[in-house]
């Protein structure tokens, strides 16, 4: 399964969506980003402690969120873990 | 690994009642019709588009006011979904090919570089929700060239959600949150909802399993008699959301009420640009006077699927006069459209 649709650029754009996309050098309030083997420049001034190598979700041609490495990696697991969550919180409120 | 979807589709087959869940996103309604998620679910859990695209929430007056500057010679630069949405008579389209200065930007950074380059003056038509809003105040912030200036069409989702609420046109007992407008305004704004109206809401991703939790989120919290956000999609959505940007946003716009396509006047529901700015904004820059403005072509229906209380096959010209070739509404011009995603995915 896909994990995010790819922001595409010019007529194509889909103005809601916004993709995760690995910093690979940062310049002052710009860096270049790595989409999957896609690069593009982005602006940072609207997120707070980027680093190289951090993921940031991407949004018409500005970072909009610094992510951890795990979330933007998107794995299945991530839905596994919150399903057990939710049953665990079943669980709690049938005890109590 | 085992297979995630069959596992969430059982757990929502088991705690299943009838239900209304609206969303408010082009982007879900585009993952939900891809993956042909309203097949997988019961008849009784009902999932219905609502006002989720920025472009085609854009009313005909707005048009109408870009077209007068595309007029006066401006150089207009806008997303390229907005070129054939339709004003009172014409399109940005047409003022093209009749030879206006209208350009395709992606993003209002790239509306910026043209006026660097230009001495005409350069106006960005800024659509958008509180996604896009904060790279235009961020723009205005940084201080863009004297001869660039925005015309705000920027809308917010919560007031839009209040109003259809109370206008109980929907009758709709859920709701699932747009992910990225989240992830800029944190999950706290969408809890009057729970705690007035009583509605049960998952702030949700983009990916098909994204949908299908917080689908089965909100059935879970109404088996437990609970209405509350719960955010699905940490991934991306902390509670209190992006502070920086929330405070660009506060610094270059003020909240104000104004009509969306298919909707009256939303009161607080738009962004527009603050003295302080004024300057860069083109409705106090130019005399721009708009009158007469005809909101919907004859036999369009886009107003009631913004509302979401039609779908695209309802509509007489779906798929018929009206295609994505040949788009007669504003929901079959975007790509993020309930009209055009409908047509996209039913001739696969
Ligand atoms: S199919 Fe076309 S004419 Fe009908 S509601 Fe949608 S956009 Fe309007």
């Amino acid at each position: 399964m896909p994990a995010f649709k790819f922001v595409k650029i010019g007529e194509d754009i889909y103005m809601c969506i916004a993709a995760p996309a690995q910093v690979i050098e940062i310049q002052d309030q710009m860096a270049v980003v790595d989409f999957g083997g896609v690069r593009q420049q982005v602006k940072l001034d609207l997120v707070e402690d980027v680093e190289e190598g951090r993921y940031v979700l991407v949004h018409s041609g500005y970072a909009i969120e610094v992510m951890s490495d795990e979330a933007a990696k998107e794995s299945l697991e991530a839905w596994d873990e919150l399903l057990k969550v939710l049953d665990e919180e079943d669980e709690y409120q049938k005890t109590n | 690994m085992k297979n995630l979807s069959k596992e969430i589709v059982e757990r929502i087959e088991e705690i299943s009642r009838p239900v209304k869940i609206m969303h408010v996103c082009g982007s879900h309604e585009h993952t939900i019709m891809q993956h042909g998620i309203r097949t997988l679910l019961p008849e009784e859990v009902e999932v219905v588009a609502g006002p989720g695209c920025p472009v085609c929430c854009v009313p005909a007056r707005e048009i109408d006011e870009c077209l007068q500057l595309a007029e006066k010679g401006v150089t207009i630069t806008t997303f390229g979904d907005m070129l054939r949405v339709p004003g009172s008579e014409s399109t940005l389209a047409e003022a093209k090919a009749d030879g206006a200065d209208v350009r395709i930007v992606y993003g209002v950074a790239n509306a910026v570089e043209i006026a660097q380059k230009l001495d005409n003056e350069v106006m960005f038509m800024s659509a958008g929700f509180e996604t896009t809003a904060p790279t235009t105040a961020s723009e205005l912030l940084a201080g863009p060239p004297e001869n660039f200036s925005i015309l705000s069409c920027h809308r917010l989702i919560p007031p839009a959600l209040q109003f259809l609420i109370e206008s109980g046109d929907v009758n709709l007992n859920a709701l699932i949150e747009p992910g990225h407008v989240a992830t800029i305004i944190g999950t706290r704004p969408f809890e009057t909802f729970s705690e007035k109206y009583g509605i049960p809401q998952v702030v949700a991703g983009f990916n098909p399993l994204d949908i299908l939790m917080a689908v089965y989120m909100i059935l879970r919290q109404i088996k437990d008699g609970k209405a509350e956000v719960q955010n699905e999609y940490t991934r991306a959505v902390r509670d209190e959301g992006n502070i920086k940007a929330q405070k660009a946003m506060e610094e270059v716009f003020y909240i104000t009420s104004r009509e969306w396509r298919g909707f009256p006047k939303i009161p607080d529901s738009v962004y527009e640009v603050r003295d302080e700015f004024s300057e860069f904004d083109a409705r106090k820059k130019f005399d721009i006077e708009v009158k007469d403005v005809k909101e919907a072509p004859t036999g369009c229906i886009c107003g009631a699927i913004l509302r979401g209380v039609a779908r695209p096959e309802e509509c007489k010209l779906f798929k018929k006069e009206c295609t994505p070739m040949n788009p007669i509404g504003a929901c079959m011009v975007s790509k993020e459209g309930t009209c055009n995603i409908a047509y996209r995915y039913s001739t696969l």
